[in-house]
C-alpha cells in the first residue's frame, strides 16, 4: 500500500491518468452508456417486424364485415397492409355463473360471401374497465373465442390487440391480463401470438404495459359532454400536454389518427344529451329548422322545451389538424407507423386522395 | 357442489326444453318499438313471430297426438316437447315410452335430432351459459366442440350420426319433412347458412303448404339474408308474411326485386317495411331509447338521400306501368314526405295515390294516412275537426266493427292468440297516433283543453268498452279477470296503459323518464289501486293535472252535447258519471285548501261512490289518519292537540274526504277567531298537521290520486304553471300555519314540535321529488336529522338559551319531542 501510494505521489499523475480512477471512470461511462442505450434500443425495437414504419394500417370498427368498392380501392391506393378488426367487446354481465360475470357483446359478423381481405389481420378486443378487474373469470373463454373466430373465418393470426381505458385503479389487472392472455393465446393457437395494446394519451404518464407495442390513440382528446368544447375528437391543444411523456415512453408505438365525425347534442340548458353518428351536414340539416352558430354548432330554431335537444355540435377533423397533430407527435417521438381510425367510406370520402396520402406518408 | 351441478344441469335442460317447446325463432333480436305507421301488408315482426310459434306449437301437438293414434294424451305429447332433453330409454314420459315400446326408430331419431338442434340453438344464441361460445363451421358436428355440454349429457353424442341421410332414408313423409325442418334449424344455428339453403333447395319442394313449410321458409329466408341474398330473402319473407329487422330495406333491394319481378308480391310487404324502418331510423337518430315518436313538425333528421332514391324508383315504376299496385308506391312516397316534414307534398301525393289502383289494404291505409296527415296540419283552424271527421268516424267505426283485439294481453303475456286480427291492431294504433300526436297537440296550441279531454275520453272509452266486452267473454266462460274497477266490471290493468302516457308525454320532451321510473309514481303503497282503470287513463291524468276551470269547462261542453257534427261525434263517446267528476273537482279544491268549495262537490257525489273508488283503505285507519302525528310518536298515542275536540278521534269515526274537510274548516275557524291565544296556536298547529298529512304525508290519498311530486305528473306540460294541481307551494302554506302557531305560543316543546313538523314536511317533499325521478336513488333517511338540526339552529338563533352551535342541545329538544 505504501509503495503504491508513494508511486502515485512520485509519479504525480493527474487523476484522469490514474489507472484506478480511469478504471472507475470507464466503468461509469460504460454503465451510463448502457443505461442510455437500453431505453433507446427498447423504443426503436421492432418486435417481430410488427412496426414497419412504411406499413399503413386501418381499424375496422363495425359489427358487420363488409367493405364496399370505395373502401377496397382505398386499401389498395394507400397500400394498407394491416387491418385491425374489432372482434367483440367485453363488458360486465349479471350472470350467476363464474364465467358469466362478463360477456362478449357486439361480435362482428363475417358474411359468408365477403372474404376477409388478404391483409395482415389483427383481431382487436375492447374490454371495459369494469370487466377487466374480473378478467380471471373470462380469460380462457376470451382466448378460445378469438381462436374460434379466426378459425371459422379463415383468418391467419400473428397478433391480437386489446383495447382498454385503464387507469391507475385498473392498471394492475389489465397489465396482468396482458401477460396471462399471451399464454392463453399460445395454448389455443399452438404458437406464439404477439400482443399489442392501445395506449390513450392520459396513459402515457403511466408505466407502459408488457406488450410488443402500443397504438397511441390520438383521438377522443376532449370532453365531448362539455358544451364549450370545440372539437372533442381531436384538438392539437388537447394533445400538447401529453407530448412530454413521449420522449421517455418505454414502448414502441404506432400512431392512430381519426377520420370519423359525430354530432354532439345538448339541450336548451346546454346540458349534454347524446352522441350521434354524424352524417354529412349538407345532406342532413334542414336550414329552415337549424341556425348555424359557427364552429360546427347548430341551434334548433323551433320553440322547444329546455329538456329537448336544442343544440347540435357537428364535429369532424380536418386534414390540416390531423397533419398538425401527426407532426407534433413525431417531433417528440420520431416517425411512427400510422393507423387510421377507421375504415368507413362515409367518413373517408371527406378527405381527398392527396390529403389521405399525406396522412399516411 | 354436486347439488349445484345438478341444479345447473337441470336449469340448462329446463331452458333448452322451453326452447324446444316454442321450437323456432331464427332471429332472437330485441323487439323494436314499431308503430306500424304505414301499412301495405298488415303484419309486423313480433306479431308474426309469436303467431307462428303458437301455431306451430299447436300443430306439433296435434301431429304427434295423431301420430300415436291418440294412444297417449295431448298433455303427454305437450310434456314431451318440454322434456325432450330427458329423452332416453328409461324415460317416464308416456309419449316417449310409447315410441320406445313400439320401437319406432324413425320417430325416435327425429326426437333425438330435435334434442340436438335445440342444443345448437341454445349454444348459439339463447342461454348465457354459452355466452362465450362461438360456433365453428366445420359441419353439423361443430357444436360438439363444447366439451361442457358433452360432459353434462354424454348421450347427446348419439346425434352425431344424424345428418341429411335421415331425410333420405325416412319412409314416413310427414316425419321426413320434420327432419328437414330440424336439420335446417340446426344448420341455421351453427351458422352453416349455406347448408341450410342447400337443404331447402334440395328437399323443400316436397313440403306441402302448411305451418311446417312456413317454419322451413323462415330459416331459409334467414339463411339467404345472412349470405347477403337480400332480394331473394325478401321474396321468401313476403311469401310467409314475415319481415326480418335485419333485412336492409333499402332502395337498392327494392330495385333488385323490381328487376326480377316488377309485380312481385314482396312489394306490399317490403314497401311497408321500408317506410316504417325509415320512420323508425329517422326517429332513432334523435332518440336512442326508441320510444319517441316524431311529429313531422318536430325535430327528426331524415335521410334525404334515401328519399330521393326512393322517389326516383317510384317514378320509374309508375312510368313503366308494370306494377298492379301503384297506389302503394305513391302512398309510400306521401309517407316519406310526411316523415321528412313536407306536409304539402305529403297531402298532394296522398291525393294522387287515392286515384290510383291499389289493394284494399293499401286503400284503407291511404285513408288512415290522410287522417294522420290532416291531424298534424297547422294551416287549418276553424275547419280542423270537420276535415278530420269523415276519416275519424270511419276509423272509429271500423275499430268497433272489428273489435279491439286482446292486444294488451299479448303484450303482457308475450303470446297472442292464433286468430288475432292484426289489421284491427293497426287501426287502433293509427287512432292513437292521430289523437295523441295530432289532435291533442292541436287543441293544446289553441288553448282548448276541454277538447283535448274530449278526445282523450273518446280513446279511453273505446278501450274501456272493449275491456268490458272482454270481461263479458271471460264471464261467459265462467272465468274472472283480475281486479275490479270502479264501474264494477272485472278488469285487468297492464303496463300498456302507462306506455300510452309515456308516448304522449315524451312528445313534450321528457325523454329521460323511463317506464321503470314512472311506474313508481303510481300509488306506491297501493297495489289494488294501481289496477283502477278509470284512474290510470290519459283522460283522467289530464283532468287530474289541469286546472279546475278546464275540467268545469269540459263538463259544460260535455253536457252541451256539442254544436257541430264533429263535436257531437266525439261527445258521443263521453264517460258520464257525475260522481266521478264531482269527486275529482272536490279533490282539486282540497289541494287548494278550499274545503268549503270541496264540500259542495263532495255532497253531490253518490254515497256509495267512495267505496267503488277502491281507495277507502288509503284514507282510513290510524296510519292514514290526517291528524295523527305519527312521525313523532311512532306509537298509538294520539295527540289531541289540547283542543276542545280531538280531530283524530273525530276523523276516525267517519274517515273520508267530507269529514276531513269539515274538521279542517273547524280548525281554521278556531285558529283564526278563538279568544284564547293558546287555542289559536294549537289549532293552527293541528291545521298544519292536517295540511301536511293530507298532501305529502301518509294521508296523501285524501288530496291526490298518486303519490309523487305534483300528483306524479311533474312532467306534464301544464303542471308547472298550474296552481290548481301544483302543490310546490304547499310547504309555504304549512309554514304559514306554523308561523301563526308560533306567534301565539313560544313554549319550547311546542316550538320544537312545529320545527320538527316543518322539517319533516321538507323531508317528505324531497322524498317525493326523488321518488319521482329516481326511485331508490340518492334519498337517505339521514337527511332528516341534519335538517332538523339546521332548522332548529336557524329558528332559535335569536332566542336564549336555544342559541347554540351545539347540535346536542337541539337534539335534546328533538329527543324531547320524540319522547312525548
Amino acid at each position: 500500500m505504501l509503495s503504491r501510494n508513494l508511486q502515485d505521489e512520485v509519479l504525480f499523475l493527474p487523476p484522469f491518468l490514474n489507472p484506478t480512477v480511469m478504471n472507475r471512470i470507464a466503468t461509469f461511462f460504460l454503465f451510463a452508456a448502457v443505461l442510455l442505450v437500453i431505453p433507446v434500443g427498447c423504443r426503436h425495437k421492432n418486435p417481430n417486424n410488427l412496426l414497419n414504419p412504411d406499413e399503413n394500417a386501418v381499424y375496422y370498427w363495425r359489427t358487420w364485415f363488409n367493405t364496399n368498392d370505395y373502401e377496397k380501392q382505398f386499401l389498395t391506393d394507400h397500400n394498407i397492409k394491416t387491418m385491425y378488426i374489432r372482434f367483440f367487446d367485453v363488458e360486465p354481465n349479471d350472470g350467476w355463473n363464474e364465467h358469466d360475470k362478463c360477456k362478449p357483446v357486439a361480435t362482428i359478423t363475417f358474411p359468408f360471401d365477403e372474404p376477409v381481405p388478404d391483409l395482415n389481420i389483427v383481431p382487436v378486443v375492447f374490454i371495459t374497465p369494469e370487466a377487466i378487474v374480473e378478467y380471471e373469470t373470462f380469460i380462457d373463454h376470451l382466448a378460445h373465442r378469438i381462436y374460434a373466430m379466426c378459425l371459422k373465418n379463415s383468418i391467419p393470426v400473428k397478433e391480437v390487440q386489446f383495447d382498454c381505458d385503464w387507469t391507475t385503479s385498473t392498471r394492475e389487472a389489465y397489465f396482468q391480463f396482458l401477460i396471462d392472455v399471451r399464454e392463453m393465446l399460445k395454448k389455443y393457437f399452438g404458437k406464439d401470438v404477439a400482443v399489442s395494446s392501445t395506449i390513450r394519451l392520459h396513459q402515457l404518464a403511466q408505466t407502459p404495459p408488457a406488450v410488443d407495442y402500443g397504438v397511441l390513440m390520438c383521438y377522443n382528446t376532449g370532453d365531448f359532454k362539455d358544451f364549450k368544447t370545440r372539437n372533442a375528437i381531436l384538438d392539437a391543444k388537447d394533445v400538447q400536454p401529453y407530448l412530454k411523456y413521449l420522449n421517455q415512453y418505454k414502448l414502441p408505438l404506432k400512431l392512430a389518427l381519426p377520420d370519423y365525425s359525430w354530432d354532439v347534442e345538448f339541450d336548451g340548458k346546454k346540458k349534454f344529451r347524446r352522441l350521434n353518428r354524424s352524417q354529412n351536414p349538407s345532406d342532413v340539416y334542414d336550414t329552415t329548422k337549424l341556425k348555424c352558430l359557427g364552429d360546427g354548432m347548430f341551434e334548433i330554431i323551433n320553440d322547444i322545451p329546455d329538456e329537448m335537444v336544442k343544440y347540435i355540435r357537428h364535429e369532424e377533423v380536418s386534414a390540416a389538424t390531423i397533419l398538425e397533430v401527426k407532426s407534433m407527435v413525431e417531433k417528440n417521438y420520431g416517425k411512427m407507423p400510422i393507423v387510421l381510425y377507421h375504415l368507413d367510406s362515409d367518413q373517408l370520402s371527406k378527405y381527398n386522395h392527396d390529403e389521405l396520402k399525406e396522412i399516411f406518408d | 357442489m354436486m347439488n349445484l351441478r345438478k341444479y345447473l344441469i337441470s336449469s340448462l335442460l329446463f331452458v333448452i326444453s322451453l326452447r324446444a317447446f316454442s321450437c323456432c325463432e331464427p332471429d332472437p333480436v330485441e323487439p323494436q318499438w314499431h308503430w306500424l305507421f304505414f301499412s301495405g301488408y298488415g303484419s309486423s315482426y313480433n306479431e308474426w313471430q309469436q303467431n307462428l310459434n303458437m301455431a306451430f306449437r299447436e300443430e306439433n301437438i296435434t301431429f304427434w297426438h295423431k301420430y300415436v293414434k291418440g294412444a297417449v294424451s295431448r298433455k303427454a305429447v305437450e310434456k314431451a316437447l318440454y322434456d325432450v332433453y330427458l329423452l332416453n330409454e328409461q324415460t317416464n314420459n308416456a309419449f316417449f315410452r310409447y315410441l320406445y315400446d313400439h320401437h319406432d326408430e324413425e320417430a325416435l331419431r327425429y326426437w333425438t335430432l330435435l334434442k340436438a338442434s335445440d342444443s345448437a340453438y341454445v349454444q348459439n344464441v339463447v342461454w348465457e351459459w354459452s355466452i362465450w361460445y362461438y360456433s365453428v363451421k366445420t359441419g353439423t358436428r361443430c357444436w360438439f366442440d363444447d366439451k361442457e355440454l358433452l360432459k353434462h349429457d354424454p348421450s347427446i353424442s348419439r346425434v352425431e350420426t344424424l345428418d341429411e341421410s335421415a331425410i333420405r332414408s325416412c319412409k314416413n313423409k310427414d316425419i321426413r319433412n320434420r327432419f328437414l325442418l330440424q336439420l335446417m334449424r340446426k344448420c341455421f344455428y351453427i351458422n352453416d347458412y349455406q347448408g341450410c339453403i342447400t337443404l331447402w333447395e334440395r328437399y323443400g319442394k316436397q313440403v306441402p303448404t302448411s305451418v311446417l313449410r312456413k317454419q322451413c321458409l323462415n330459416y331459409y329466408g334467414g339463411a339467404l339474408l345472412r349470405v347477403n341474398r337480400d332480394a331473394e330473402a325478401a321474396i321468401i319473407y313476403a311469401e310467409i308474411g314475415f319481415y326480418d329487422p335485419r333485412l336492409h330495406y333499402d332502395v337498392e333491394v327494392l330495385r333488385k326485386i323490381y328487376e326480377k319481378d316488377p309485380d312481385s308480391k314482396a312489394f306490399a310487404f317490403m314497401v311497408q317495411e321500408f317506410v316504417n324502418t325509415y320512420f323508425d331510423n329517422s326517429i332513432r337518430k334523435r332518440n336512442h331509447t326508441a320510444i319517441h315518436y316524431m311529429n313531422p313538425a318536430g325535430y327528426c333528421i331524415p335521410d334525404t338521400r334515401k328519399t330521393v332514391a326512393f322517389n326516383a324508383l317510384v317514378d320509374k315504376i309508375l312510368r313503366d306501368g308494370k306494377n298492379r299496385n301503384p297506389a302503394l308506391w305513391k302512398s309510400a312516397q306521401a309517407a316519406l314526405a310526411y316523415i321528412n316534414g313536407n306536409e304539402a307534398d305529403a297531402l298532394r301525393f296522398i291525393a294522387e295515390a287515392e286515384k290510383l289502383r291499389g289493394t284494399p289494404v293499401v286503400k284503407d291505409n291511404i285513408r288512415m294516412l290522410r287522417l294522420v296527415f290532416n291531424s298534424t296540419r297547422t294551416d287549418i283552424n276553424a275547419k280542423y275537426e270537420a276535415t278530420l271527421l269523415p276519416d275519424l268516424q270511419w276509423l272509429v267505426r271500423t275499430i268497433e266493427k272489428e273489435g279491439v283485439p286482446a292486444w294488451w294481453e299479448y303484450d303482457m303475456l308475450g303470446a297472442i292468440p292464433e286468430d288475432t286480427d292484426f289489421t284491427a291492431l293497426h287501426h287502433i294504433k293509427i287512432l292513437r297516433r292521430t289523437i295523441l300526436l295530432g289532435i291533442i297537440p292541436h287543441f293544446e296550441r289553441c288553448g282548448m283543453a276541454f277538447k283535448s279531454m274530449a278526445y282523450l275520453n273518446l280513446y279511453g272509452e273505446i278501450m274501456t268498452n272493449n275491456d268490458i266486452k272482454v270481461d263479458r267473454e271471460f264471464a261467459r266462460k265462467g272465468q274472472l279477470r283480475e281486479g275490479v274497477n270502479r264501474r264494477g266490471y272485472t278488469i285487468y290493468i297492464h303496463p300498456p296503459v302507462y306506455r300510452e302516457q309515456e308516448v304522449y308525454l315524451s312528445e313534450y320532451g321528457y325523454e329521460d323518464l323511463v317506464p321503470t321510473e314512472r311506474k313508481t309514481m303510481l300509488a306506491v303503497d297501493s297495489t289494488s289501486w294501481q289496477r283502477s282503470f278509470d284512474y290510470s287513463t290519459m283522460f283522467f291524468n289530464y283532468m287530474d293535472t289541469t286546472s279546475i276551470a278546464n275540467v268545469q269547462r269540459f263538463l259544460r261542453f260535455m253536457r252541451s252535447g256539442g254544436r257541430t257534427a264533429a263535436e257531437k261525434f266525439v261527445l258521443s263517446y263521453s264517460y258520464r258519471d257525475p260522481s266521478f267528476y264531482n269527486e275529482l273537482i272536490a279533490t282539486k279544491f282540497m289541494r287548494l285548501e278550499r274545503y268549503d268549495s270541496a264540500l259542495v262537490y263532495l255532497r253531490k257525489m253518490s254515497p256509495d261512490f267512495p267505496e267503488k273508488q277502491n281507495i277507502v283503505d288509503y284514507i282510513g285507519g290510524e296510519n292514514r289518519n290526517p291528524f295523527v302525528e305519527g312521525w313523532i310518536t311512532q306509537k298509538k298515542n294520539r295527540s289531541c292537540f289540547g283542543l276542545p275536540f280531538n280531530p283524530a278521534a273525530e276523523y276516525d269515526k267517519s274517515p273520508g274526504k267530507i269529514t276531513f274537510c269539515q274538521l279542517m274548516l273547524r280548525l281554521r275557524k278556531l285558529a283564526e277567531s278563538d279568544t284564547s291565544e293558546t287555542i289559536r296556536a294549537k289549532a293552527a298547529y293541528a291545521y298544519a298537521v292536517g295540511l301536511f298529512r293530507s298532501t305529502v304525508g301518509k294521508a296523501w290519498a285524501l288530496c291526490y290520486y298518486e303519490y309523487g311530486w305534483n300528483c306524479g305528473f311533474h312532467y306534464w306540460k301544464d303542471v308547472p304553471d298550474n296552481d290548481d294541481c301544483v302543490d310546490a307551494n304547499v310547504h309555504r302554506r304549512v309554514d304559514s300555519w306554523l308561523d301563526k302557531a308560533l306567534r301565539y305560543n313560544q313554549d319550547h316543546v311546542f316550538t320544537t314540535k312545529c320545527m320538527v313538523l316543518h322539517s319533516k314536511h321538507r323531508k317528505e317533499l324531497k322524498r317525493m321529488e326523488e321518488r319521482t325521478y329516481s326511485w331508490g336513488g340518492t334519498y337517505k333517511e339521514e337527511v332528516f336529522v341534519p335538517e332538523v338540526r339546521e332548522m332548529l339552529c336557524d329558528r332559535f338563533s335569536d332566542y336564549d338559551p336555544f342559541y347554540t352551535d351545539d347540535w346536542q342541545q337541539c337534539a335534546w329538544y328533538y329527543g324531547l319531542v320524540n319522547s312525548e
